[in-house]
């Protein structure tokens, strides 16, 4: 038996490697720590603040594991009237949604967890659905006012950012030829995606930023009126879980961004091992991207779900079938073909 | 949607009002509530009422006022708004001194003029951070507020020897004349705070999603404000030209030059702009204050008991029009002090609003918080 | 228009229904009324003399004189003045018409004072504990003879 087992961890180690420490389990959970500690303290700069300073030194590097700590040996509650077994389901479901889409970005040549011949934006975006039914089943399951009404502006605003960002990113196939995100990244080594591609990039981030819930369209679960939205039940490990679930969710469609208008792992070349190259461009793009995400979290107030969803209809939509067809014409002009 | 929720859970009472609708119990524990309580009726999106359910902080401050010497009562009145301490303590002092038959001195006046307007600074500036943390959790806003009050704290901590409340009325004048330095100190923090004005303006005032929330939300027409008796910026950004320190002068506001703002929009962003309109105004109040002020004597003599008779002293503190009916029967404590605060009117006008106009649940906070609630001040 | 001029308008139409009008400073009018007729006398304030903006209501309670007089208070947005109309109710059966029809702004005044000093108001929309807790049955606090002795402080402080 035990023979059995490392003869299977052997024979398949590369891709054992990749599922649990990188870019699998260990890195996005790293990843959660560090933005969550990286929020509070690039937030507190600006508004003047210090940020945790207590646990850790000066940095407070340490006070994330010691929040995770303490909410992992809190008591879990459940509402009276809740529905016991949707409700677990859908705290352990949720972040899982979001860590399975990152299978499908390559970090570096060859550095893939699931490569999914040929349509892994296809299955991208098929991933990124279940999303809001998972949400829908945590805020009903709660019974909860306010986590119903959580619930529902969350399939609202999803259906609102959903289709344009869909869209968008379809003048990017049409401009690339292909559904594959390696053979995206590969075609961007010449020039990214952002220059051809810039009215469809406009409409896709701010469906983008609809996807990821944080403000100005954090409106599911806009603390000022439904103090956490479809999560305000959820106590103890659960919250914690709800809260992975929000940034596993911005690093999913954050490394989605950059492979389709970034160039993906694509830079200068520093190191000369082509995967390490690679992994330092992509987490410098992504620490970019969770900055400026970051910064606009602060400077703006937040919409309100009838104007955000009359902006996806009204205004993204059509621009982003508009970017299809100038992809279509400027394709057809520049190499004489689609 | 209320028909699918059933049951009991510890944090709202279910309860379903008529076709479709239900209770929303925002408060007394909700990150926006304060120590008050919304109850909003709606059917998930839209809000067909609020009831303001205060009284959670409510000390009876008016009978606690029948059993303390006039000179006593400075500091249960001064605990109704911590952050606007002057402005409400001056109300109750005015009229103390019309019963007791009283004047201060000049240069009391204007050392009292300045002090209220670095009050009203403040609260403006508290109101302004409260009103942008309520269109989003975005605390950025609140927290240069909070920053900016500092350097008045400090100022008013010099002049008075606390940073908060600090009894520094007293029937017949001040406790206190001004320190050496104060004023050249004054003068460089309001050239300071000047220019943190227009910081203001770039940030919040002109960002537009800002305006999109609270432009055309909420609206207040001139009719309706002086019906429901609105006070305060709320009153002004409604276009009714009332302030107490022009229409009924106090202090030294009576010798002193300043425009009442005014706004037409009677709208959510009407009512922050104003606010912030008011600061500039307050920053020369106080510039013309320090020029003008005149030498002499702080404090008079105060008669131990007035003549039986009523006064009635309207005064304007940061949240509006406050008033004070006192009723004295000759003796030593009043016989009846009646405290009508600003809050107390302007939330009738929140419960007023949804019945006259749409308003969403996400416009709740916003809405309330643009009338700049104190519920201390409500409850007494 | 001054003070004065008012006064003596208020005095010629109202006729005998004024018990007392005075008006010891500038922009004060203190006008008592029978409590039977604030209603119709303060319709003919609003439509008539044009006192449109409530700023305050309540009352004060006379033990000695077996009365609650209540008092609401009006401005005047075109002349600036403030009206202080009164009314004397007994005290045993305080009962008054409210306002609220003719003054909206009046309606939290009220219910406070309902609350607080037990004056029943006729035709108050919402007539529900605001400030008091809900489950409130010990009297009403701000009438004279509301004993105070069970809420004072153990630590003795003496009045």
């Amino acid at each position: 038996m035990l023979n059995e087992i490392l003869s299977f961890i052997n024979e398949n180690f590369q891709t054992l490697f990749m599922i649990s420490v990188f870019p699998g389990l260990s890195f996005v959970l790293g990843f959660v720590i560090f933005a969550v500690w990286y929020q509070r303290k690039y937030l507190a700069r600006l508004m003047i603040r210090m940020g945790p300073v207590h646990c850790g030194r000066r940095l407070g590097w340490l006070q994330l594991i010691a929040d995770a700590l303490k909410l992992i040996t809190k008591e879990l509650i459940f509402p009276k009237a809740a529905n016991k077994p949707l409700f677990i389901f859908a705290s352990i479901m949720l972040p899982v949604i979001p860590a399975a889409m990152i299978a499908l970005i390559p970090f570096a040549p060859g550095l893939v967890i699931y490569n999914a011949s040929g349509v892994s934006l296809l299955i991208f975006f098929a991933i990124s659905t279940l999303f809001p039914v998972v949400s829908v089943i945590r805020g009903w399951a709660a019974n909860n006012k306010f986590t119903i009404i959580g619930a529902f502006r969350n399939i609202y605003l999803d259906i609102a950012g959903e289709i344009p960002v869909f869209l968008a990113s379809i003048g990017v196939m049409i401009w690339a030829g292909t559904y594959d995100l390696n053979e995206i990244v590969i075609q961007q080594s010449g020039m990214w995606f952002v220059i051809p591609q810039f009215l469809g990039f406009i409409v896709f981030f701010i469906g983008f930023l609809a996807m990821i819930e944080k403000v100005p369209f954090d409106i599911p679960t806009a603390e000022t009126e439904l103090i956490y939205g479809p999560n305000t039940e959820y106590t103890g490990a659960m919250f914690l879980n709800m809260m992975e679930a929000d940034y596993v969710n911005v690093l999913a469609w954050t490394l989605l961004m950059i492979t389709l208008y970034f160039g993906g792992y694509n830079g200068p070349r520093i190191f000369p091992d082509p995967i390490i190259n690679g992994i330092f461009w992509m987490i410098t793009k992504l620490l970019i991207a969770i900055t400026i995400i970051f910064t606009i979290m602060i400077s703006y107030a937040r919409l309100r779900i009838d104007q955000a969803v009359r902006m996806g209809w009204n205004y993204l939509l059509p621009l982003s079938i508009l970017n299809i067809l100038l992809t279509l014409i400027l394709k057809y002009i520049m190499f004489g073909g689609v | 949607m209320s028909a699918r929720i059933r049951g009991y859970s510890p944090f709202t009472e279910i309860e379903e009002v008529g076709d479709g609708l239900f209770r929303l119990n925002m408060g007394p524990q909700h990150p926006i509530s304060g120590q008050g309580r919304f109850i909003v009726l709606t059917d998930g999106e839209r809000v067909f009422d609020i009831e303001m359910d205060i009284g959670y902080s409510h000390r009876g401050i008016e009978k606690i006022l029948e059993y303390k010497t006039f000179v006593q009562g400075i500091v249960p009145v001064e605990r109704m708004v911590m952050l606007d301490t002057s402005n409400i303590l001056m109300g109750y002092v005015g009229a103390v001194e019309k019963v007791l038959g009283i004047e201060p001195p000049p240069r009391a006046n204007y050392i009292r003029t300045i002090v209220m307007e670095i009050n009203r600074i403040l609260s403006h500036l508290y109101a302004l951070g409260l009103l942008s943390e309520s269109a989003a959790w975005n605390p950025a806003v609140f927290l240069w507020t909070t920053a900016d009050r500092e350097p008045f704290l400090d100022l008013l901590e010099m002049l008075t020897g606390a940073r908060w409340s600090y009894s520094f009325f007293v029937p017949g004048g001040v406790r206190a004349d001004i320190p050496r330095g104060f004023v050249e100190r004054l003068r460089k923090t309001l050239d300071w705070f000047e220019k943190r004005i227009e910081v203001y303006e770039e940030a919040w005032i002109y960002n537009e999603l800002f305006r999109m929330r609270t432009e055309g939300m909420g609206v207040v027409s001139r009719q309706q404000a002086i019906e429901w008796g609105l006070a305060g910026p709320n009153l002004r950004a409604s276009g009714v030209p009332y302030d107490t320190r022009k229409n009924e002068p106090y202090a030294a506001y009576g010798e002193l030059d300043f425009k009442i703002v005014t706004h037409n929009a009677g709208d959510s962003y009407a009512r922050g702009w104003a606010r912030v309109e008011e600061m500039k105004v307050s920053v020369d109040i106080i510039r013309q204050a320090l020029d003008n002020m005149p030498e002499g004597p702080v404090k008079t003599r105060m008669p131990p008991r007035p003549k039986p008779g009523e006064a009635f002293f309207r005064v304007e503190t940061g949240r509006g029009e406050m008033n004070v009916y006192i009723v004295s029967d000759g003796k030593e404590k009043p016989y009846r002090v009646k405290i009508s605060p600003a809050s107390f009117r302007n939330f009738f006008a929140i419960e007023m609003l949804p019945k006259t106009q749409e308003i969403l649940l996400a416009d709740v906070p916003v809405l309330i918080y643009s009338f700049d609630p104190w519920f201390l001040d409500a409850d007494r | 228009m001054l003070s004065e001029d008012i006064v003596s308008q208020i005095k010629e139409v109202l006729g005998e229904a004024v018990l007392e009008l005075k008006s010891p400073e500038d922009k004060r009018i203190f006008l008592k009324v029978p409590s039977e007729r604030v209603l119709e006398i303060a319709n003919r304030l609003k439509d008539e003399f044009g006192f449109d903006m409530p700023i305050s209501a309540g009352g004060t309670d006379y033990p000695k004189k077996n009365v609650i007089e209540l008092f609401w208070i009006i401005w005047h947005s075109e002349m600036n003045k403030v009206l202080i109309l009164k009314c004397e109710v007994d005290r045993e059966n305080p009962e008054v018409d409210s306002l609220t029809k003719v003054w909206p702004g009046v309606q939290k005044f009220e219910r406070e004072t309902w609350e607080l000093l037990g004056v029943n108001y006729k035709g108050h929309p919402r007539l529900k504990p605001l400030l008091l807790p809900e489950d409130w049955t010990e009297g009403y606090p701000l009438r004279k003879d509301f004993d105070l002795k069970p809420y004072r402080s153990k630590w003795g402080e003496k009045y």
